[in-house]
């Protein structure tokens, strides 16, 4: 029979402690054997929702049963028996709940400031603090290939390189995989293709990550060859397509149509460089073929050594590596590089995150200031009440002791809101840095370091911002505070009050300014004509398996399905091999070959090469300068001919018409047919000489995945209407194809924006969050410290002062205390914009009228703030205050 | 001032010792008995049944038992507890109270329907 399990025998022992102790003592055991009996007896066999009745009714039987015997007991036993601790947490308790709205606005501040610091710490300690999530992640590296005369330029290993290295002593194991583009397979099983992400790994790959297989085995040296018909699934992948059915060993499955032998099954585990993995072939590794020694296409990672350095390690490699210069002279220019993994894949998120954790903490200061402050203006009205406690005999401790136990209770419950909160703000972190994080980040959990961070950064906000008020208080001097019940604050009470809200400004100062910079370059980059139409464009992409189309198959496809999708949608249909704004590709040696510059290595530079098909140049209204864009005629029979951008036009034919001239692209010789305007190569805008091929004259090259791209209605909803069709269309053209990752093109397009939109996200949350808490801060120094003066302002009405004499009074001081805030926040808040300058784009840090706006926004929050002051101090009847008194 | 016999029970002290009176039982048996017998009515938790028994140790009206009395089929882990002579007299005292005032319960209830 089921046992309640520990848990639940934690829960009802925690539930245990409204009892009196000596009785918890006497009988816990067998309170807990019965309670494992009445469960075991009524519920284990039951739901949920059985167990949610039997829950609540016994929390709140036994809640009952205890606080009632509790309070019997402390009845007879009488206030004598109460321990100083225990009252002392009742009355800061009995305080806390008294003063309901000011509780609630503290709870509610800290639980925000917590939760947001632990959320952000949590990406920082899974990103920057912890080690990588596999075994022994310290000795886990990454070998790059450096130019020798260029040596801040790292390139990937070529296979020739790896095969000399793999033997290195420096390394326990060495392994080579495919990363340098995301590789994905079609995968026929049930009546619905799907696209399956794939990776091309050696043998070796799973030792370094020691990743032991599930079932089965993982590859062998000798099956390193190309299309070895070999694969391992992921756990997840061994999952969806066969049911976690054991003998899926020896199963074939077929992957892009070609019959693939399953060997084993190994732990989902997302790679370090490529993420979530579902299946893994064979690297072809065998000697020359594409493993020469100028293809640099491999990742390399490895595992040191134990007592080796990245230095030694570094200097076998290169040992090994004069073999592959002998025979190659080429590749004497390469030199390996070493770097630890963990910063390899850290690397370009590193100064984000850093950025962020900044400014939570900034964020968490000013909430402790402002919670600080709130707590010293109630501690000035309460200091009768402490000073009553204190004549009456309690000690400046105590009075102490109670002002930091409230505190504490305040940080407390704000901690606990605060957990909720990250764990909430956790859910959907994921979904934000899906496109910046390194690969791992998707695994992040709150677990018991996050917890022990949360416990610490509530400690530290109690004591921060209950000591000031906690220690003054206990300077009380009963004699004077109950004298003079009216007397208002000494000088150096307000000007502590004063400094805090200056604090505030200046915190809440810089924090705006930077989410404003970054305001600034979103807008920047929004505006940034990228050349073609981003808006009300559908894109998804369509591979073809080679084993079932060779080139001329490809050609005909790709030909064919644009007019298909044409004539059942009439919008403009096109694909590319590259879409812009995604960065260079191809980028290849080009040059004139007629011109001026004809022949002359001055016209000679490195170009794009992008190969497109149907009316691509319509579907992106990219604009054509000259000449005409590929038609029907330019096939496989015709002349090589290219399309050039206005960039390659300038730089290979200045002064002369491009069309008709001669091209020469790495081997290709052709003839320009028509010139293009240029297109973004990246989010920023810039762009590159650029040479197009017609799909039909180029599809032999390679097989290339091509980015389709439909025109839009003019309406997206619509035009998101038409995917449905799409694929029906796609479906008769082949049934095992698939409509890979359908979106809107600016969906795409605006992935370089991801690391900005992160920072913004946060920074814009904090900076709001710092401001509305500078603008209560100030409100309440100001109305605080007029409550005071009343009599002074009474008098001076009486004696003849104007309404708007006192109002310039209560104004004058609170634009002193902005114009000091802004005067200390200022250079802050320029130092701070420098460290996010990697982010921003047309606008510096020094911005002059992005540090005006934020200036003037200050200030108008501040005397916003006044306001009311300001409105209350006209109204003061000089009469009725002065007989107050 | 009055004997402890003669206090009113309370319902769980009057169950609790209804439920001894037919032989020594354990925690989850007598929090079992006394809700059948209660026909519900009694809803507790393990904490109501303990601080009764405790109540009821504390009167001298019921006993823990040694191990050696506890009898042979049941489980020597379980802490058992049995009636006391003092526990069946205060029992005995709390039925004839109960039954003394019936009739002026009836009497009072005369109008209302009968219990179905």
């Amino acid at each position: 029979m089921r046992s309640p399990g520990r848990a639940r025998t934690w829960l009802y022992r925690q539930l245990l402690r409204s009892h009196p102790t000596a009785f918890r003592r006497r009988y816990e055991h067998e309170l807990i054997s019965t309670f494992t009996d009445a469960w075991t007896e009524q519920i284990a066999a039951t739901g949920p929702l059985a167990e949610l009745a039997f829950w609540h009714r016994l929390v709140s039987r036994e809640l009952a049963a205890g606080l009632t015997a509790r309070w019997h007991l402390r009845r007879e036993s009488g206030p004598a028996a109460r321990t100083p601790l225990r009252t002392d947490l009742r009355l800061a308790w009995r305080s806390v709940l008294r003063a309901q709205g000011l509780s609630a606005v503290v709870v509610l501040t800290l639980g925000l400031g917590i939760g947001a610091s632990t959320l952000v710490y949590t990406v920082v300690d899974f990103t920057l603090l912890r080690p990588l999530p596999y075994a022994d992640a310290g000795r886990l590296v990454r070998v790059y290939l450096a130019d020798r005369e260029d040596p801040g330029e790292l390139a990937a290993v070529t296979g020739a390189h790896y095969l000399s290295y793999r033997g290195a002593a420096a390394f326990e194991v060495l392994a080579p995989v495919y990363t340098m583009e995301p590789t994905y397979a079609d995968v026929s099983s049930g009546d619905v293709p799907r696209r399956i992400r794939t990776l091309r790994v050696g043998a070796a790959y799973f030792d370094v990550l020691t990743q032991q297989p599930i079932v089965g085995r993982v590859f062998r040296a000798e099956e390193e060859r190309a299309n070895a018909g070999l694969v391992v699934l992921s756990e997840h992948a061994w999952h969806t397509l066969h049911g976690s059915s054991v003998d899926v060993v020896g199963t074939r499955i077929a992957l892009d149509g070609a019959p693939h032998e399953v060997v084993g099954v190994v732990p989902s585990a997302a790679d370090p460089v490529a993420g979530t993995v579902d299946a893994y072939v064979p690297l072809d590794l065998t000697p020359g073929g594409v493993n020469h020694a100028d293809n640099n296409y491999l990742t390399l990672i490895g595992r040191l050594a134990r007592e080796t350095t990245v230095a030694s390690a570094r200097g076998a490699l290169a040992a090994a590596g004069r073999a592959v210069e002998a025979e190659a002279p080429e590749a004497i220019r390469w030199t390996p590089r070493i770097i630890p993994l963990q910063e390899d894949v850290v690397g370009d998120t590193r100064g984000l995150f850093l950025v962020l954790l900044g400014a939570v903490a900034v964020m968490l200061a000013i909430i402790c200031v402002n919670v600080a402050n709130l707590f010293l203006v109630r501690g000035t009205q309460r200091r009768r009440e402490l000073a009553v406690h204190m004549a009456l005999g309690c000690s400046g401790r105590t009075v102490l002791r109670r002002l930091l136990m409230e505190s504490g209770i305040l940080a407390i419950c704000g901690g606990v809101l605060g957990a909720l909160l990250a764990s909430w703000g956790l859910g959907i972190l994921p979904l934000l840095l899906r496109e910046v994080g390194p690969a791992h980040l998707s695994g992040v959990a709150i677990d018991g370091r996050i917890l022990a961070f949360l416990l610490v950064v509530t400690g530290a906000t109690g004591l921060a911002f209950g000591a000031a008020p906690a220690l003054r208080a206990a300077r009380i001097d009963p004699a004077t505070d109950l004298a003079g019940a009216r007397q208002s604050p000494d000088r150096s009470t307000r000007r502590l009050h004063d400094a805090l809200a200056v604090v505030q400004i200046a915190i809440a100062l810089v924090l705006l300014t930077s989410a404003s910079l970054l305001l600034v370059t979103f807008e920047r980059l929004r505006a940034v004509d990228l050349g073609f139409a981003v808006d009300d464009v559908l894109t998804f992409s369509v591979a073809l398996p080679d084993s079932r189309y060779d080139a001329e198959a490809r050609a005909r496809f790709h030909d064919e399905f644009p007019r298909r999708l044409s004539e059942l949608t009439g919008a403009s249909v096109g694909a590319v091999s590259h879409l812009p704004t995604l960065g260079s590709s191809f980028s290849w040696g080009a040059g004139p070959l007629t011109g001026p510059l004809g022949g002359d290595d001055r016209g000679w530079t490195q170009a794009d090469q992008r190969v497109v098909t149907g009316d691509y140049f319509a579907a992106m209204s990219i604009p054509v300068v000259g000449g005409r864009t590929f038609s029907d005629g330019d096939g496989n029979a015709a002349p090589r001919r290219f399309v050039i951008n206005r960039a390659a036009a300038e730089r290979f034919f200045p002064g002369i018409d491009p069309v008709g001239q001669g091209v020469r692209v790495a081997f290709l010789r052709g003839e320009v047919v028509g010139v293009v305007e240029n297109v973004a190569v990246d989010v920023e805008g810039g762009h590159v000489p650029e040479v197009y091929h017609a799909h039909r004259q180029f599809a032999d090259n390679r097989n290339w995945i091509l980015d389709y791209v439909v025109s839009g209605t003019g309406d997206q909803r619509q035009t998101l209407a038409r995917l449905p069709a799409l694929r029906t269309a796609l479906t008769a053209m082949d049934p095992q194809l698939v409509l890979f990752q359908p979106r809107p093109l600016e969906a795409v397009v605006g992935r370089g924006l991801a690391e900005r939109k992160v920072a913004l996200f946060f920074l814009v949350g904090f900076a709001v969050t710092a401001t509305t808490l500078a603008v209560l801060g100030v409100y309440a120094v100001l109305a605080h410290g007029m409550l005071h003066r009343r009599r002074e302002i009474a008098v001076r009405l009486a004696l003849g002062a104007t309404g708007g004499g006192v109002r310039l009074l209560v104004l004058r001081r609170a634009l002193a205390l902005a114009a000091l805030a802004i005067g200390i926040g200022l250079p802050i808040a320029l130092a701070f914009g420098r460290s996010l300058e990697f982010l921003m784009f047309h606008v510096t840090a020094a911005d002059p009228l992005v540090l005006a706006g934020v200036t003037a926004v200050m200030l108008g929050a501040t005397l916003g703030a006044a306001w009311p002051t300001v409105r209350g101090v006209g109204r003061i009847e000089p009469a009725a205050v002065l007989r107050e008194e | 001032m009055l004997d402890d016999s003669q206090h009113p029970l309370t319902a769980l002290d009057f169950s609790v010792l209804l439920v001894l009176s037919e032989g020594p039982s354990y925690g989850y048996g007598i929090m079992k008995a006394v809700g059948n017998r209660s026909h519900g009515g009694l809803d507790l938790a393990p904490g109501n049944i303990y601080q009764g028994l405790d109540r009821l140790i504390s009167r001298g009206w019921i006993r823990e038992l040694e191990q050696s009395e506890i009898p042979s089929q049941a489980d020597a882990r379980r802490r058992y507890f049995a009636i006391t002579e003092s526990g069946s007299r205060a029992a005995a005292a709390e039925a004839r109270r109960l039954s003394a005032i019936m009739p002026a319960v009836r009497r009072s209830l005369r109008g209302l329907p009968a219990e179905g």
